[in-house]
């Protein structure tokens, strides 16, 4: 599959991953479906927040992923930008799904089968604490994602690559380290592409900026992440439901 | 989207038409506008997205420059003549107000 740039995307391992999510959410809809029949309201609420995360991977997987191909938001880097925002979205499934495993163990509204699908989706949760664990400690600028992997070393140990993306401050101290953990993490929540950015125009600023007003400047950039991850999704959506209104681009 | 003209993003946009064709990076414009990054990147994806403004990255080796590369910004022709019409009906911000902000936002 040749993307924009004309360099060959690895399709097939996200095309698994999108199709694995899709497979998890319609389980997880006949479940509710199951759950409705059988007056299993546990199981209904549960169907019903998994299948909307879920919902949102069908349409990433109808539409293609619009989300790393934002206008104007180019880094020159939005090879990866599909993949990360694919995991993304499986992150949000597994974050909606801790309440199956909470569900399932506090709830006598389960019989042993939901019980074992509630299981199954606490299980994806724990995939989006590591995706999460991943964003925090590799830097995505420098290292990308997968640092290791790009490199065609195996990524067993991702946090080993932590010290690669080194804070872009003089003398970073403590606070300075915590406020670009902080960043990476507000990154993290943005579209792949804009998170990459940001990260990248603060990176540059922050290595132009006299030492005495950089902490202030990261505060500053953390004070406006939430205005940029909202604007940025907003965004997002929009062109995203332009093109569920244009219908699928042809191949 | 429509753009609200904010005192910050007249700022920014007076900054950037200063000289139309002139890119400016994040920094120079934190320093012309004393506006800190955390306001003025917000103000600029929108006038990005509103195609006020376009932008791109230098393109420089950062090991032998030993720094990042900047992501200039410029008005584009479009932009331009609306931005200029947009800062003539927009509200002249105060002195007060410009007062306030450059002393929110220091030497940024």
């Amino acid at each position: 599959m040749n993307d924009s740039t004309g360099t060959t995307r690895r399709a097939p391992r996200a095309a698994i991953s999108k199709s694995s999510v899709l497979a998890g959410a319609t389980l997880i809809f006949v479940w509710g479906v199951l759950g409705f029949i059988n007056g299993d309201v546990a199981a209904v609420v549960i169907g019903a927040a998994n299948t909307a995360a879920g919902g949102v991977i069908v349409i990433n997987a109808v539409l293609g992923n619009p989300l790393g191909r934002l206008h104007g938001f180019r880094t020159g880097t939005t090879r990866k930008a599909p993949r990360a925002a694919v995991s993304k979205l499986a992150v949000l499934f597994g974050a909606s799904s801790v309440n199956s495993g909470l569900l399932a163990a506090l709830s006598p509204r389960f019989n042993d089968g939901s019980r074992v699908l509630a299981i199954l989706g606490a299980l994806l949760a724990v995939v989006g604490v590591v995706q999460v664990i991943k964003a925090v400690l590799i830097d995505p600028i420098e290292g990308g994602f997968h640092p290791l992997r790009s490199r065609g070393l195996p990524s067993i140990v991702p946090w080993r690559a932590a010290g690669r993306g080194a804070v872009p401050v003089a003398g970073a101290g403590v606070v300075a380290r915590a406020g670009w953990r902080a960043m990476r993490i507000a990154a993290w929540l943005m579209p792949p592409a804009v998170g990459r950015r940001w990260l990248a125009e603060a990176r540059s600023f922050l290595t132009e900026t006299p030492p005495g007003m950089q902490r202030r400047a990261i505060g500053s950039y953390l004070a406006g992440a939430p205005k940029v991850i909202a604007m940025c999704w907003a965004i997002a959506l929009a062109r995203w439901a332009r093109l569920a209104r244009r219908g699928p681009r042809p191949r | 989207m429509a753009l609200r003209m904010t005192v910050q993003t007249q700022l920014i946009v007076q900054a950037l038409l200063k000289d139309p064709g002139r890119e400016l990076y994040g920094f120079e414009l934190s320093a012309e506008t004393g506006l800190l990054p955390g306001t003025a990147y917000p103000i600029l994806l929108r006038l990005e997205n509103e195609r006020w403004v376009t932008s791109r990255w230098e393109d420089i080796d950062p090991r032998t420059e030993k720094r990042p590369a900047r992501r200039y910004y410029r008005l584009t022709a479009a932009g331009a003549v609306q931005a200029r019409a947009a800062i003539a009906g927009a509200r002249r911000p105060s002195g007060s107000a410009l007062r306030r902000l450059a002393a929110e936002g220091g030497q940024a």
